[in-house]
């Protein structure tokens, strides 16, 4: 008997139990859906996560500062720093040129007395909340950076946009300003569009024998946007520009008991590698350079550990579910041999030999294999692409960057129906070799 | 003691209701940017406000002009003309300003400077700014005379006057007040001519006190928070720009 | 031709041993048709089944169609089957999930006639045993005579040497089986198989050339 003779027959045996070639099938389709699901959704948001981190993305950004190292920081995540150095373009190239090294990033940050709502607001479009209560005002930090190179800095936007590059009357807020002026952290709408007044501070040598006194550089902004930022400590992400000016008008004073000009024209940088994989090594490389740095190491391992339990488990849970499923298949093949004893026998009695009547029985099984495996396939990828659409609404919704989970990898695609097919021809192998071995005689019932 | 003539100035700025109630002047179609730099003394700087940052009339200015403007108030209190020249000039010219407030006269006048050094002085000021570029306002000598300061600072202070800032000074009678502050206004209006800057004039305000007594601080002689906006009001209609009201809603 | 001797077939084994068949000895010539009678439970159906190769040979020698079947095991009777025995059975023995063209083409399958030949072979036998019009009709809905027709059709797909019948008649009503008997013998005769029917039908045994009755493990000829 040929393979297409076994699987006529193998079709007219399903199809002379139809309900019960469904069920099976249909436990095969449930657990191969279950499966695809959880791989290609745990797969997906694996590799857009740990692409991002594998590929030194700013979550496993290099945080450098303006000082010298300090020999112990090496080998911890925090930053331990050593004497300020001054930090320009000259280390940065350097940095840059290191092999590894995608992307650096300069910062500039700069204190300065924040006014949170001067008085006249008349520049809102409509009265905002955050002006209903006065605030007094307070010493904070901008912190100063290239915004056009935003997805090379760890920062997250929550609401609105970032300032325009090069924008001198735009800042973007934490909600660390927004606990400040006392308004409720996850309503964004009521800081957008409101106005915080600056001042940048210089030093003056008093006249004679008198103190020295402060000068501020005073401007407006306004805020357009809100985000969740680890380039500095500080509750203002403002274009490079304002910091620069900043700190070219405190360079235009003098150094005091409790202030000190910023002579380094970069308060830190953020270095991007070439890969996780590279972090380690960019870092000691900054570090012979001469300066202070940290990044997150051994909190991206311990994540990237994490992330591989879960897919175990997960995969675990989904093949725990097409093995049950499976067995499905050699419970229902079982059943059928006892109904089909007599006709084992009369095949038998036809000529058929042990392996004619086994494969019988394998195509039986492979057939709901396969076609639970293609159901099942579909089915995986139909409920990947609705949790991958309710994923990118929520993170929208929650005003974060949305993750693209991608569709069904291809060779999901193809081998689960495959991988499916030959589970159950598995599954089936112990019913075949049972009807095979069957003697003739028992099996006519004489 | 220049404070009780800085809050005859700031009164008599604070009760120019006239010019702030005036129809507002012509919007300008140019939004205002750069670096303003506002010259002057003691109301410059903000005595008599709360909240300098927030209160000060160049702060106030700043807000009614709009993002656009960075401000640096070089305001020291007791500066003349003279002393503005050395300790505040150099440092507005290096930032290369497009707008200037220049409010240089109370200080001069209890100096007893000589008209024609002041508006000389005065000339060189606004004549350097103008130079480089920028927009100038300049502040005449607005009517001293009315603040309760004058009125304790002369024989027989009336009962529950504030007190003197000056000490033990008496100050000349009215009728030579006013003489000092009308020559100093005609220099100023000459200087205003001759630079084309453009004249603010806190003069037509008129008695203050009385027809805004919150114009001015307790002390009696800077104006409070009200006469400082008041006052940035009467700047920005000088400017072309419209200001919501004369009297500032309050913030707290 | 069928030539049995010293044939002894035991079930179990040691004390609860029981002997079904006890040094037989059978001789049915080429083309010969005998019936082989005895009661339930006489061993007629082991005998038929060692003769069918349904059962490998425990002692004695069994030749059927120049096959000695004590040499045989597993494939080797399977393909014995295939090339030599047609069956016939009481209950029909048709897959109820194929048509009656398609029961008689799995006897071809088994012996890798092309796909195209099998329909035809298939058929003409359906329509040698009257059967063409029903060649699409699957087995609940023919009667009892024309599945046994369907039957003996699939017997003899491959040209059997020897026709074995267990019974034939036995599910049949009385016209039904005169009918299915006189075709099985008509096409024995036709083609020259050698037919040995199983049978407690006296009537029917009196139509074989040669009558063995089976009685305690023992054959003998009536």
């Amino acid at each position: 008997m040929t393979w297409s003779d076994a699987a006529l027959l193998a079709l007219r045996s399903l199809r002379r139990r139809g309900a019960r070639s469904l069920l099976a099938g249909l436990g095969v389709a449930l657990g191969t859906t279950l499966l695809v699901a959880l791989l290609s959704i745990s797969g997906g948001a694996d590799s857009k996560i740990v692409s991002q981190l594998s590929h030194g993305g700013p979550a496993a950004a290099i945080h450098v500062a303006a000082n010298q190292p300090d020999p112990s920081g090496f080998d911890t995540d925090t930053l331990k720093t050593g004497p300020p150095r001054d930090l320009g373009d000259a280390q940065l190239a350097e940095i840059q040129h290191s092999p590894y090294v995608a992307s650096v990033v300069p910062v500039l940050a700069m204190p300065a007395l924040v006014v949170p709502c001067p008085t006249y607001d008349e520049f809102a479009a409509r009265p905002v909340p955050t002006c209903r209560q006065r605030t007094d005002e307070y010493f904070g930090t901008l912190i100063g950076a290239d915004l056009s190179r935003f997805r090379d800095l760890p920062i997250t936007l929550l609401a609105g946009r970032l300032p325009k590059a090069g924008s001198m009357t735009e800042v973007a807020v934490t909600q660390g300003y927004m606990e400040r002026v006392n308004l409720d952290l996850n309503r964004f709408q009521d800081v957008m569009g409101s106005v915080i007044e600056f001042s940048t501070p210089q030093l003056l040598p008093g006249a004679g024998n008198a103190q020295p006194r402060f000068r501020g550089r005073w401007y407006l902004a306004r805020v357009v946007g809100v985000v969740a930022q680890t380039v500095d400590d500080g509750e203002f992400l403002v274009p490079i520009q304002q910091t620069q000016a900043a700190r070219q008008w405190a360079l235009g004073g003098v150094d005091g008991r409790n202030f000190t000009r910023p002579t380094s024209p970069y308060s830190g940088l953020v270095v991007v590698a070439d890969t996780l994989a590279d972090v380690h090594a960019v870092r000691r490389e900054i570090f012979d350079i001469g300066y202070a740095n940290s990044a997150p190491e051994h909190l991206v391992a311990s994540i990237q550990k994490y992330l591989h339990i879960v897919d175990i488990v997960l995969g675990g849970i989904g093949s725990v579910a097409l093995a049950i499923a499976v067995l499905g298949v050699t419970n229902t093949l079982l059943a059928a041999i006892r109904e089909r004893w007599r006709e084992i026998g009369v095949l038998k009695a036809l000529g058929a030999a042990d392996e004619d009547v086994a494969r019988w029985f394998l195509v039986e099984a492979g057939l709901l294999g396969i076609v639970g495996g293609v159901i099942g396939t579909a089915a995986g990828s139909a409920v990947t692409t609705v949790v991958g659409l309710l994923v990118q609404t929520y993170l929208k919704e929650q005003g974060l960057t949305g993750i693209d989970l991608g569709g069904l990898p291809v060779g999901i695609v193809v081998g689960a129906p495959v991988a499916t097919a030959a589970l159950a021809v598995v599954a089936g192998l112990v019913p075949a070799l049972r009807a095979a071995r069957l003697p003739v005689r028992e099996a006519l019932g004489g | 003691m220049r404070l009780w003539l800085l809050a005859l100035v700031a009164l008599a700025a604070a009760c120019t209701p006239g010019a702030a109630a005036r129809p507002p002047v012509k919007p300008s179609p140019t939004i205002l940017t750069g670096v303003y730099v506002a010259i002057g003394a003691s109301e410059t700087a903000g005595i008599g406000t709360q909240d300098s940052p927030r209160e000060a009339f160049p702060e106030r200015l700043l807000q009614l002009a709009g993002p656009g403007l960075t401000l640096v108030d070089f305001g020291i209190p007791r500066e003349t003309t003279e002393a503005a020249l050395k300790d505040e000039l150099p440092q507005a010219l290096a930032l290369h300003p497009a707008l200037a407030t220049v409010w240089l006269n109370v200080d001069d006048l209890i100096a007893n400077v000589p008209v024609a050094d002041y508006e000389s002085r005065l000339d060189q000021l606004v004549g350097s700014l103008r130079r480089a570029g920028a927009r100038v306002l300049v502040a005449n000598t607005p009517q001293l005379e009315h603040l309760p300061a004058y009125a304790a600072c002369r024989p027989n202070p009336p009962p529950g006057s504030v007190q003197c800032p000056l000490g033990s000074v008496i100050l000349p009678p009215v009728d030579q007040v006013v003489a000092e502050e009308q020559a100093y206004n005609a220099a100023i209006a000459a200087v205003v001519a001759r630079e084309g800057a453009t004249l603010v004039d806190l003069y037509a305000a008129g008695d203050v006190p009385d027809q805004h007594p919150g114009y001015v601080s307790r002390d009696g002689f800077h104006p409070s928070a009200e006469g400082a906006a008041a006052i940035a009001a009467t700047f920005a209609a000088a400017l072309g720009i419209p200001s919501p009201s004369p009297t500032p809603p309050s913030s707290g | 031709m069928i030539r049995v001797r010293g044939l002894t077939h035991r079930y179990g084994a040691g004390e609860g041993a029981l002997t079904v068949l006890c040094d037989v000895q059978m001789d049915v010539p080429d083309g010969g048709y005998a019936a082989v009678m005895g009661v339930s439970g006489a061993g007629k159906s082991t005998l038929l089944s060692i003769l069918g190769g349904l059962e490998a040979v425990q002692q004695g020698t069994v030749c059927v169609g120049g096959e000695d079947l004590a040499t045989l095991r597993g494939r080797q009777l399977a393909r014995f089957r295939r090339a030599r025995i047609g069956f016939v059975f009481q209950d029909f023995g048709l897959l109820t999930m194929l048509t009656a063209r398609e029961n008689v083409e799995l006897a071809l399958t088994l012996t890798g006639v092309p796909r195209g030949r099998r329909k035809e072979q298939a058929d003409q036998l359906l329509g040698e045993v009257g059967l063409a019009a029903r060649a699409t009709h699957r087995p609940p809905k023919l009667s009892g005579g024309e599945l046994q027709r369907v039957a003996i059709a699939r017997a003899l797909a491959n040209r059997p040497a020897v026709l074995l019948a267990d019974e034939p008649t036995g599910n049949l009503d009385e016209d039904s089986a005169i009918r299915v008997m006189e075709l099985l013998e008509r096409l024995r005769a036709e083609r020259g198989c050698t037919l040995v029917v199983v049978t407690h039908n006296p009537e029917l045994a009196a139509r074989a050339d040669e009558r063995l009755r089976l009685s305690r493990g023992q054959l003998v000829r009536q």
